[in-house]
């Protein structure tokens, strides 16, 4: 840990606060999600505080009735290989002298949207800044579940199931802005809808499992994207110097207004 | 579940979860040179999520005290919904309340 706060440590907590804003809302809405689907508020506030990531939650609360721990393990691993891919980001874009216990530590930090925040910065990146960034995130994402799962027995249950829908409209959040960057980019994430739609169609007895197929549709849509137009993507590549101008086209900016 | 099991639970998935980054942190540290597997990390994750919103983002409000149309059509609502208020250039918390919010006002007018 930063031993006292740091300029940097300060401004990861600034910047993130609109990831706060968004963590605590989409937090409620799955921890009451959670708590509509029987589990305690004790077991989803410390499994948000660990996991630290929404398709885990989402595993655990769809699957924490009727499967066992190992299958919900597999699932959330299934769900998050996309962790592997932003480690990598981060990973390339790290100061020096940061050494294993502060890689670890850094681990810790990474989802999508502190991610997407920190490459919005033309420097390289510090412990201290993603510390920053992860300390006030997780406390919006873990507030949010902990005060959704505490606060689900005041909704209405009417009110209950279109919380759930929050992800996926963060989700259209997320990707709009990046599908705005090309025409290539949009016709990637379209691809990836529709064969997972399409494999969804299938009968049921050669679908495959709804995680397989997900990460399928993806890993297919992405890799012909990448071998057709791969300079699309090395343009909002974070230029080392180029400031401003791959800031406005870096698919972080869903987060500001 | 126990509340043992659902300890257990936790600790797995958040231990699974945290090595999943971790392990390519400490141990890929060479930048990537290939423009193509560039261009395949920076996508995936926005590939990915784009295949989460078709077709589970659909029956995402699914109730078993509703017609699955009525569900369904709050749902789509919604998820158009957050498409134009992200088209607009609203930020994330708006975007996740307006669909959220859609979505209920129309199940609730359907119901």
């Amino acid at each position: 840990m930063a031993s006292a706060p740091t300029p940097l440590f300060r401004k990861g907590i600034i910047d993130a606060l609109p990831i706060f804003a968004g963590y605590f809302a989409v937090g409620f809405a799955l921890g009451a999600a959670g708590s509509a689907g029987g589990l305690p508020v004790w077991a989803q506030t410390l499994a948000s505080l660990l996991n630290f990531s929404g398709t885990s939650q989402t595993a655990i609360v769809r699957m924490a009735g009727d499967a066992g721990i190992l299958a919900i393990v597999l699932a959330c691993v299934a769900l998050n290989l996309r962790y592997i891919l932003l480690s990598l980001a981060i990973a390339q874009r790290l100061a020096g002298g940061h050494g294993f216990w502060h890689r670890c530590l850094i681990a810790g930090c990474i989802t999508d949207e502190v991610v997407a925040m920190s490459l919005l910065r033309t420097e390289p990146l510090r412990l201290s800044y993603l510390l920053g960034l992860a300390v006030c995130s997780l406390t919006g994402w873990v507030g949010g579940t902990a005060c959704g799962a505490w606060g689900a027995g005041w909704l209405p249950p009417s009110a209950l199931k279109p919380l759930c829908l929050a992800p996926y409209a963060m989700f259209v959040a997320i990707l709009v802005p990046a599908a705005r960057q090309s025409g290539a980019v949009l016709r990637c994430l379209v691809l990836a809808m529709v064969l997972n739609g399409g494999l969804h169609a299938l009968p049921a007895a050669i679908r495959p499992g709804s995680s397989a197929a997900m990460l399928l549709s993806g890993v297919v849509a992405a890799a012909l994207f990448a071998w057709r137009a791969p300079a699309e993507a090395t343009e909002e590549t974070e230029a080392p110097d180029g400031g401003s101008a791959s800031a406005a086209g870096n698919p972080s900016t869903p987060l500001h207004p | 579940m126990t509340d043992t099991d659902l300890f257990l639970l936790a600790l797995a998935t958040g231990a699974a979860s945290w090595l999943l980054r971790a392990i390519p942190l400490a141990l890929l540290r060479r930048p990537l040179r290939s423009p193509r597997l560039v261009a395949f990390i920076r996508t995936l994750p926005y590939a990915i999520l784009a295949a989460m919103i078709v077709p589970d983002g659909f029956s995402a409000t699914a109730d078993p005290a509703l017609p699955a149309a009525v569900s369904a059509t709050g749902a789509s609502a919604g998820l158009a919904a957050a498409l134009a208020l992200a088209l607009l250039g609203r930020s994330l918390p708006t975007v996740a309340l307006g669909g959220v919010l859609t979505a209920w006002a129309l199940q609730t007018l359907l119901a």
